[in-house]
């Protein structure tokens, strides 16, 4: 230790060391980390400045004070030390009270100190301040508590004032009197209600997929493909899906989620929505790429993207163009699992006879 | 004529689906929170109900439940609808889920499908 006499003493009880003699000692007092130890009772046999530094202390304040003192709980305490029978203990969170009365959060690691016999004599550890870490935790989870609520206030209540417009409008449509001049108006407003409806759809659609955790798994794509498109024909029942794939069941794997599905029913949604004959046409082919990588691609026969629009359509900003939010969705799904996304013309140079989307994923 | 219970909060849908639904000859009856309809329930008979999920103090999948759990009206069937569509449920166990689901907002084809059809299966 040092052989300042300002300098604080490193351990309780003992003679101060100069430097050169104990370098171990200095070493520890002079740790950006807290270093402490106490016995079986939790009384402070040894703290470093750091650690006392934590707590709003002197060093030596510290030698006065027990450990039952610092646990902001004891059920909190209880947990800890009954874990700490077994194993030792790295890295958790623990609330811990200061020399003033306020709460901070400590990241915390600690073990049984025991003598040459294996018998335990005590505790010993290493801590630092985590409050500021564990404050912006804990207001992100509010912040994104909130934002869930809010939004769920918004889809309900903005579902139901598209309920009420969705049904009057229709009943107006239906009215045999109706003059024919008023009927093209009514049909395109039923038409901007049902993007609207989409709209929110997929804004909490997406939303759900963020705020979830990723767990992925090994799914057989046919069968997501094959959901997506009888969920595809419940939407546009004055259409005809025709869908070819050039795999079947038990062919290929993707590591993904539930989520998948949503990513081909977004597809298949935009390839209906946008072709104009009735009956629509999609194929799904799988191949593996240059890469090693599954490629998924798939292609329609509608009114296609032109190219200033193909970036654009992945990617929908805040202030941006656009409406749907599906190919979002799509995009966010397809890096979700490690995947990538582009958009070609199925006839090059001729954008208007339909699209390929072309996806490359991680081998399942 | 097959008798209809339309529960919802919102006035304006409760009216339109009884304008839509007695347009096809059923008779209709409308309420607008979860108590309301449990005290028709008790004491009339309605061969189908179409149950709002998201309604203050007795929600949708409450009443439901009571639905499912009372002899008299364990058969009754139900139509939910929710801006959730059919995971609105999950909650309740499967003796106590609704026959079917409406996604709001519905357009009148949907619905008279819906209805048409469960009906046809029950007689």
């Amino acid at each position: 230790m040092s052989t300042n006499k300002k300098e604080k003493p490193l351990k309780k009880d003992e003679n101060t060391h100069s430097e050169s003699e104990d370098p171990y000692k200095t070493l520890i007092n002079n740790m950006l980390d807290g270093v402490f130890q106490t016995d079986l009772e939790g009384n402070y046999t040894l703290v470093n400045k750091s650690y006392a530094e934590i707590y709003g202390y002197e060093p030596e304040e510290m030698y006065q004070l027990n450990t039952n003192y610092t646990w902001v709980s004891q059920d909190e305490k209880e947990l800890v030390f009954k874990e700490l029978r077994k194993r030792d203990i790295k890295n958790i969170l623990k609330r811990y009270r200061r020399k003033d009365g306020s709460i901070g959060w400590l990241a915390l690691s600690i073990r049984t100190k025991s003598d040459l016999d294996g018998k335990p004599i005590g505790f010993e550890g290493v801590a630092r301040d985590a409050t500021e870490r564990k404050t912006a935790e804990i207001a992100q989870k509010e912040a994104s508590e909130r934002a869930e609520f809010l939004i769920d206030i918004m889809v309900h209540d903005l579902n139901n004032i598209n309920q009420g417009m969705m049904l009057t409008l229709e009943l107006v449509a239906r009215d045999p009197d109706l003059p024919l001049k008023h009927k093209k108006p009514i049909e395109l407003a039923i038409a901007q209600l049902q993007r609207s409806t989409e709209l929110i759809r997929n804004a909490k659609r997406l939303q759900t997929v963020i705020e979830q955790t990723i767990k992925l798994d090994r799914k057989d794509v046919f069968n997501e493909v094959t959901k997506a498109a009888e969920l595809t024909r419940s939407v546009f029942l004055k259409k005809k899906l025709e869908l070819k794939t050039n795999f079947g069941r038990g062919e290929t794997y993707l590591v993904a989620d539930e989520f998948l599905t949503d990513l081909f029913f977004n597809l298949f949604h935009n390839s209906m929505k946008f072709d104009k004959n009735r009956l629509v046409k999609i194929e799904v082919n799988t191949d593996i790429s240059d890469n090693n990588r599954i490629k998924i691609t798939v292609t329609d026969y509608g009114s296609g993207i032109p190219d200033d629009e193909k970036m654009r359509v992945l990617l929908r900003k805040r202030g941006g163009k656009g409406s749907g939010m599906g190919l979002t969705l799509v995009k966010y799904l397809v890096e979700r699992y490690n995947g990538t996304i582009s958009l070609q013309d199925r006839v090059q140079g001729h954008f208007n006879h339909g699209t390929i989307v072309v996806m490359t994923f991680p081998r399942g | 004529m097959p008798n209809i219970l339309v529960v919802d909060d919102e006035k304006d849908i409760q009216n339109l689906a009884k304008v839509i639904l007695e347009a096809e000859s059923y008779e209709v009856s409308t309420a607008s929170n979860g108590e309301e309809a449990l005290a028709l329930i008790e004491k009339n008979h309605f061969d189908l109900i179409l149950l709002d999920v998201v309604m203050q103090h007795t929600d949708g999948l409450e009443v439901c439940r009571k639905i499912r759990r009372t002899k008299r009206t364990k058969n009754t069937l139900v139509i939910m609808f929710s801006g959730l569509g059919k995971g609105v449920d999950t909650m309740l166990d499967e003796n106590e889920k609704a026959d079917d689901y409406l996604e709001k907002p519905f357009d009148r084809k949907s619905l008279l499908e819906k209805v048409n059809a469960l009906l046809k299966k029950n007689r």
